[in-house]
């Protein structure tokens, strides 16, 4: 009986490793061709400048997702226009100018500072500097009260 | 009243959180070209031999431009409303095929009535990307200088037409 509950064990543990070496060796196979197949380039530097873009740039269907990240259409259409830009010599910047153009600022996850943004960049400076005033201006009065009493 | 200032900066930011929470439309976004020129495009015509062409939708008068597609839902709900704006409003409206096939809109067309004067086939969105479109339908307003001045996201209906489109479009066909 316990030899038996062995061998079953034993078989059950090779059907488990089976299973699981065919999803590790399918997984790998996915994303190699997936970035093989799709978008193949002579040389990894720009492999990895595409990877970049793709991920510095947002979905505008999807808006919290990356171009990188979403499955909509027309990310998928956006990041083929930044392979084919790529293939052309264009810099990153002028990738970004691309697209900026035609999707606003708003297609950059990092938007740039400008006079739409200013307030966006500088709010936090400003808010902590308003607490620290406050502060100052609370402990300043504390200690003038400690004073005079 | 020496707490004033920090409660009223809170009631501020409180108030800025509730309005972008619950009265912005995030699908919403203005399109980067209002106040610009067409972009250049050249595309096959549907309807003739010769591309259609940014050139075309330079005349005197104020005139839409469409982007749908026969696989579109909210295009083909839309489709009443277009042949209203272009039987009974005669306000001159021109397409761009999304992503579809001539032949496909030449059925559709047959079946459901054309109300665009001329049809450019983007069979693969690049046009699209040039006008910074993220879905059909999409409609833009050119003014009579062949200036982008509104751009309506998804479909047009009675309501917005009345509300929005078409006051902008007798408000620019005055300006001349």
């Amino acid at each position: 009986m316990i030899l038996q509950c062995f061998k079953f064990s034993s078989v059950c543990a090779n059907i488990a490793l089976a299973i699981l070496l065919l999803l590790l060796t399918n997984t790998l196979h996915a994303t190699t061709t997936h970035a093989d197949d799709l978008y193949p380039f002579a040389h990894p530097e720009l492999a990895q400048r595409f990877a970049t873009l793709s991920y510095e740039t947002r979905c505008v269907v999807c808006q919290n997702q990356s171009l990188a990240e979403s499955t909509a259409p027309l990310a998928a259409d956006l990041r083929g226009k930044i392979y084919l830009l790529l293939l052309q010599n264009k810099s990153d910047a002028e990738i970004k100018s691309y697209l900026v153009e035609r999707y606003g600022d708003f297609i950059l996850f990092k938007p740039p500072l400008n006079k739409v943004t200013f307030a966006l960049w500088t709010f936090p400076i400003m808010g902590i500097l308003v607490i620290f005033i406050l502060l100052w201006r609370s402990a300043a009065g504390e200690g003038s009260m400690l004073l005079t009493s | 009243m020496k707490n004033l200032l920090p409660v009223t900066l809170l009631v501020g930011l409180l108030a800025l959180l509730w309005y972008e929470l619950f009265y912005t439309k995030a699908h919403e976004l203005p399109s980067a070209l209002i106040g610009q020129s067409v972009p250049n495009f050249s595309l096959p015509s549907l309807d003739s031999n010769a591309q259609f062409s940014a050139q075309d939708l330079q005349q005197n008068q104020v005139v839409l431009l469409n982007f749908w597609a026969t696989w579109c839902d909210a295009c083909a709900a839309e489709h009443a409303m277009l042949m209203k704006i272009h039987t009974q409003y005669h306000v001159p409206l021109y397409s761009i095929l999304y992503k579809d096939s001539g032949k496909n809109a030449r059925d559709y067309f047959a079946q459901y009535g054309n109300p665009y004067l001329n049809t450019g086939i983007d069979s693969h969105g690049n046009t699209a990307i040039d006008f910074g479109i993220y879905g059909t339908p999409e409609t833009y307003v050119i003014s009579p200088a062949g200036k982008i001045v509104y751009r309506h996201v998804g479909m047009i209906d009675q309501t917005n037409w009345d509300k929005v489109l078409y006051p902008l479009i007798l408000r620019y066909n005055k300006r001349g």
